[in-house]
């Protein structure tokens, strides 16, 4: 028996009490055998750290075997990811540059032609400046209040008609809208009327296949009459 | 005290493979390796450190569950992922602080001081002088030199293999020769590394 194989019994635990005390006792008091144990466990922890090594190594093998086979998966699901974005973008930029629809093109229309009404600074006594600073200061309810005033005791006004229906425009009080520039195509007198105009543009906001319908037919008449307006139509005309 | 919580099949299942040895203590290990493997991308991820880094600390959350698991100290408590996953944040969190400086000298450590707490005080004291003094490399070095057959002898016996289960992955005839043949292995080591 070698003083290994009694190393290697304690450490076991295969020793009895008495057995170990002696043991002990021949470590503190024989330094060669306490170096022969020194031995055995560096031996025993080196054997250990192999081990975990080997075992790193295999899990090593396992993960890179895993991500091969994982790889063609996660290929396909890179290049969708790219293909959702890329038709995000492409969806995105289609709604930024696509033209605007035809209710959008009225809507331009009319905040750019009538965003801002002309007052006359000639007259602040008159009720139809009164209204258009209101409207100006962007008060439309304000404003469309003293138009009706206007339109209370002289219904046939026709600047009351015209900036009633292009405040209730603004509102997006169709029906009232039609109602004055109806009553303001009457006016033959004027020769810039965009009465049909206005009519054609408020229905297309309105949307609806009734309303579209008409609302092409008066764009067709501001055409073929040469009547104010004709830029405007023949852009809503073009893709309809 | 806390309620353990019952195991799920495939964590049990996993367990008792480890617990009974042998080569079913491998495919086990290799199983509850692979299992649990997507917590690697999770820590890269999470901590933004290198694949490398994560890989390392993810095998050695592997290795300290197996010898926990070994050694009873797991005892069921919660799930094998939660479990994993605890060890594993804490080695993240280990690397990023930089504290993990030498794995190999912290295992070797380990296992030292574990050894080291059967002993008596008195011999406890002369060992530490020892072990202090020893060249570990110069051992490590040496072990590389034995013949494959007392390397994988050696290997097996520092992953906790019984003698039984050594014969049975080595072929021997008994455990009493897998002993034997250990410590003739052992006498070879010693040789090398103590020439004179």
């Amino acid at each position: 028996m070698s003083d290994l194989d009694d190393i290697d019994r304690y450490f076991r635990g295969e020793n009895s009490p008495e057995e170990k005390r002696q043991f002990e006792d021949k470590i503190a008091d024989n330094p060669e055998f306490a170096e022969q144990v020194t031995f055995y466990l560096g031996t025993l922890a080196v054997s250990r750290e192999n081990a975990r090594e080997s075992k790193r190594e295999r899990f090593r093998t396992l993960y890179d075997q895993g991500q091969r086979s994982l790889s063609p998966l996660r290929r396909l699901t890179n290049y969708l990811a790219a293909a959702a974005v890329v038709a995000g973008l492409v969806i995105g930029v289609y709604w930024l540059l696509r033209a605007p629809s035809r209710s959008q093109l009225a809507d331009r229309y009319v905040r750019e032609q009538y965003g801002r009404l002309p007052v006359s600074m000639g007259n602040p006594a008159d009720p139809i400046q009164d209204g258009l600073i209101l409207y100006n200061d962007n008060q439309l309810d304000e404003a469309l209040r003293r138009f009706e005033s206007i339109l209370a005791s002289d219904s046939s006004n026709f600047l009351a008609l015209k900036y009633a229906g292009i405040v209730s425009l603004r509102l997006e009080n169709y029906d009232k809208a039609l109602g004055y520039f109806e009553k303001m195509e009457s006016h033959r007198e004027y020769y810039a009327n965009p009465a049909i105009l206005l009519q054609a543009l408020t229905l297309v906001r309105r949307g609806g296949r009734e309303s579209e319908d008409k609302a092409k037919k008066l764009l067709q008449t501001v055409l073929q009459k040469d009547l104010e307006g004709k830029d405007i139509a023949t852009k809503l005309l073009r893709n309809w | 005290m806390e309620r353990p919580v019952s195991l799920g099949g495939t964590d049990r299942e996993i367990i008792e493979q480890l617990v009974k040895g042998g080569v079913e203590r491998r495919k086990s290990e290799e199983r509850l390796f692979t299992r649990f493997s997507y917590f690697i991308r999770e820590g890269m991820r999470q901590h933004g450190l290198p694949e490398e880094d994560i890989f390392s600390a993810y095998s050695d959350t592997i290795l300290t569950a197996i010898d926990q698991i070994l050694s009873s100290n797991f005892e069921g408590r919660s799930s094998l992922k939660t479990y994993l996953y605890q060890i594993f944040h804490h080695k993240c969190v280990d690397l990023i602080r930089k504290k993990t400086s030498n794995k190999n000298s912290v295992n070797r450590s380990e296992t030292l001081s574990d050894s080291l707490q059967r002993l008596s005080d008195a011999a406890k004291s002369v060992l530490q002088q020892l072990i202090e003094k020893a060249d570990w490399n110069l051992l490590r070095e040496r072990m590389t030199r034995l013949d494959d057959k007392c390397r994988q002898m050696l290997l097996l016996w520092g992953d906790n293999y019984s003698d039984r289960e050594i014969a049975a992955a080595l072929s021997y005839k008994s455990p009493d020769v897998v002993k034997t043949s250990r410590v003739r292995c052992m006498e070879k080591l010693r040789r090398m590394y103590y020439p004179t």
